[in-house]
């Protein structure tokens, strides 16, 4: 029998399975006496099979630090988290919202900045971000949309309410897990699906194509679509093969594309052939040597002039990356407010502004008992935990933050919800956050296709994948 | 379809192919060593049947089998190791995933965890026989699952170009290679051995057959699928379907040459080729296979930019 371990006994902090002393919540029930049934050394063996099957799959990210270049498996949890309807019918709105306003936002910066003028966002935070580009200014994307995908990570606080953590709208990844957990789980564990109507996710990559389809440029038809690949070095090829294949469009390196009259073409065995919307996932400073980096063989010559004459769409925009700078990110609830006259239906984590000279020294006073980031990095890069913290730490941070208090910001440390999850063969609560995608293209569209990442430690707040995180298979339930 | 694409698909079958020759040429050099009781320093077969499918290696590499084995199986500065033209392969097939059936995909993954897993030791262990027949049931695997899975289109058609273009270079290469192998075995039915042809062979040729009849049906015959004449016959097919040209007639110059390849051998006899001398006939169809391979790459991937 699948047992719960001692950690369930006193639920330290918002668990999604257990209710308190009120057992399971209502729609997990079922999965719960499912669970109790299923033999333990059967369930083990099983998980083992599953993630064996995902590194012959090659289901896997590279890490960095490891100079080998090693290709992982993303950990695969195999019990999983439900999201009730109406849970998920508020984080659509919410969700929707946020984009919303954050396309807003980014139109109004690289336009007229009338968001300035209300003194609600600090003009020089904005042009001081370093993923503010000047080459963006009067550039008039289709449909003025910026952020065509957005992963936005969302985690609960200690009462369960969903709050937002980050916004991810430079090119964000994950979704392939999405897809690839979802089917070895039900490969796997079919009899875990049983009395639940789970919403599907594999239409995913048809509702990414409809999306960019939509951006394309005016003149155009029938666009044709690409998705732009650093190459299989980088850590989310495997995301980006299985984008391109599930669309049934090419998968482009940098080498396979040509710029000529500001048009975007690709080589091919039959001579040159038009591109329209470019789905990249290659960052802004990689795309055009020509405007940004010019060591970079990832992009294209002349990608950023065919851009401006509106000959290609590239999705998400180029310079999107300043409204998801996280020393901008306290400001979004303005924005919602400023271009939507709304509410957040989502509330930010209350986060301190290190360049605001009394923030900066509750901060420091406070290192402890906050989550300390550099803006400039991501991926549980460049943190500093501070309840996980020595004294060295902090004192390294505290210099580090007076020696360049733009750099930094600090929330505080937020227990993150746990979840059931299989740790040694025994059942722990381990934490667990939510990236749910966002795709916009004619419409907002938010496809009931999430990320579930957990913190395979248990007690361990970091849930990213190149931080010993896993993944779970994620349900909307109708 | 992208020049790199077509490439990376050309590419993938050519090593893979190599990786199956390379593995029964070293299974080969295996059981004749252990007719030898396993112990025939330098051995000039052994040495010769590496440089068949590869770079020489280097001078006095192998004083035992585990050495030749190694450099064989292993060596990461042997190009034509199986280790080596595997992982060209599965680079290649990762490129251009999105284009291949998962099938593929997943069987070239396979055998690359397995190759990475294994060494030197664990091979002795296995037995290298049985280390050498999975890795060519794997790469026997990806020419059938290639056939079976994949929509016969161009991407088809580059993996056959590939293929084929590997095949006819190594079976001339044999060719070349051929006149000098030792005693006791007569060298031709060693030839026939290291072509995978005795079986095919013996039911085709059912009278006694002469070593004519050998040089013969690897060259000539229409019906073995490792013969120079089959292999140049499926590349000019292949390279037809993919530019539609009408057969008998060129678009390019990767056509001309399949083309003028293919009236070579489909109009010569066996007997010009002994008069012409049996390594002088198989060097030159060696550099013609060049040519040919250049001229693909020439009309469907060349490295210079567009202008």
């Amino acid at each position: 029998v699948l047992e719960f371990s001692n950690g369930y006994a006193i639920p330290r902090v918002f668990d999604e399975l257990v209710d308190g002393a009120a057992g399971p919540r209502a729609h997990y029930v079922r999965l719960a006496q499912t669970l109790r049934s299923l033999d333990a050394e059967e369930f083990a063996l099983r998980v083992q099979e599953i993630n064996a099957a995902l590194l012959a799959r090659g289901v896997t990210f590279t890490v960095y630090s490891d100079t080998a270049g090693t290709e992982r498996i993303f950990p695969f949890d195999s019990i999983p988290r439900i999201i009730s309807a109406a849970e998920w019918e508020r984080l659509e709105r919410g969700l929707a919202q946020r984009v919303t306003a954050l396309n807003a936002f980014l139109d109004d910066v690289y336009h007229r900045g009338r968001i300035f003028a209300g003194g609600a966002i600090p003009r020089d935070l904005v042009y001081s971000s370093r993923y503010f580009v000047r080459e963006m200014i009067d550039v008039d994307p289709p449909r003025r949309t910026y952020v065509h995908v957005a992963g936005i990570d969302l985690i609960r606080d200690g009462t369960g309410n969903f709050l937002v953590l980050e916004d991810n709208i430079r090119v964000p990844s994950g979704i392939s897990y999405v897809l690839e957990n979802r089917d070895v789980l039900r490969r796997g564990f079919p009899q875990l699906f049983d009395g639940y109507a789970v919403r599907p996710v594999d239409d995913y990559p048809m509702r990414l194509l409809r999306a960019l389809s939509a951006v394309a440029p005016a003149h155009v038809r029938d666009p044709a679509v690409v998705v732009l690949t650093p190459g299989i070095a980088n850590s989310a090829y495997f995301e980006h093969t299985l984008l391109a294949h599930r669309m049934g469009v090419e998968l482009v390196e940098g080498r396979d594309l040509v710029v000529v009259d500001n048009v975007v073409y690709l080589r091919t065995t039959r001579g040159l052939q038009r591109v329209d919307v470019i789905y990249r996932r290659v960052d802004d400073e990689f795309l055009d040597p020509l405007y940004f980096r010019v060591d970079s063989v990832l992009g294209a010559a002349g990608i950023m002039n065919a851009y401006r004459a509106g000959n290609v769409t590239i999705a998400n925009a180029i310079g999107t990356g300043v409204a998801d700078d996280k020393a901008l990110y306290r400001f979004v609830p303005e924005m919602i407010r400023f271009y939507l006259g709304e509410e957040p239906v989502l509330p930010n984590v209350e986060t301190y502004d290190c360049t605001d000279d009394a923030e900066r020294r509750h901060v420091k006073a406070n290192l402890e008992r906050l989550v300390v980031k550099n803006v400039n990095q991501s991926g549980g890069y460049g943190m500093l935990i501070g309840s996980a913290s020595t004294a060295e730490e902090r004192e390294h941070f505290a210099r580090l933050i007076d020696a360049a208090p733009r750099d930094f910001i600090a929330q505080p440390v937020i227990e993150l919800s746990s979840h059931p999850t299989l740790v040694d063969g025994k059942v722990m609560p381990c934490r667990v956050d939510l990236r749910p995608f966002v795709l916009c293209g004619a419409e907002i569209d938010v496809p009931p296709a999430a990320l579930t990442r957990v913190a395979l430690r248990p007690g361990s707040l970091v849930v990213n994948s190149s931080q010993g995180g896993g993944s779970k298979d994620t349900w909307v339930i109708a | 379809m992208l020049s790199r694409v077509a490439s990376s698909l050309y590419w993938l079958a050519r090593n893979f192919e190599r990786a199956e020759t390379v593995a029964r040429v070293l299974d080969f050099a295996c059981l004749r060593s252990a007719d030898f009781g396993g112990a025939s320093p330098h051995d000039a077969t052994t040495l010769r049947l590496l440089t068949i499918v590869g770079p020489k290696p280097p001078e006095g590499t192998f004083a035992r089998r585990e050495e030749a084995l190694a450099y064989g199986i292993f060596s990461t500065e042997n190009p034509s190791s199986i280790v080596s033209t595997i992982a060209i392969a599965r680079a290649n097939a990762l490129g251009v995933r999105a284009q291949l059936s998962t099938e593929i995909w997943e069987s070239t993954n396979r055998l690359w965890l397995y190759l990475s897993a294994s060494s030197p030791g664990s091979v002795l262990r296995e037995g290298p026989s049985h280390f050498l027949q999975r890795v060519r049931d794997a790469c026997q695997a990806f020419a059938g699952i290639s056939d079976a899975t994949l929509a016969h289109d161009d991407v088809w058609d580059f993996i056959q170009a590939g293929r084929f273009s590997e095949r006819a270079d190594l079976t001339a290469r044999m060719l070349a290679a051929a006149h000098g192998f030792d005693a006791p075995w007569p060298c031709w039915q060693q030839l026939l051995n290291l072509c995978c042809a005795s079986e095919p062979f013996a039911r085709l040729v059912p009278r006694l057959p002469s070593p004519v009849d050998v040089l013969e049906f690897l060259t000539f015959s229409p019906q073995f699928p490792r013969s120079i004449r089959f292999c140049i016959g499926e590349i000019d097919a292949a390279l037809h379907r993919i530019s539609g040209t009408a057969a008998g007639s060129y678009g390019n110059d990767a056509e001309k040459e399949s083309g003028r390849l293919r009236a070579r051998f489909d109009y010569t006899r066996v007997s010009e080729v002994l008069d012409a001398g049996t390594q002088v006939f198989a060097e030159r169809t060696v550099a013609s296979l060049a040519a040919l391979s250049e001229a693909l790459e020439r009309a469907y991937f060349p490295r210079v930019p567009v202008g």
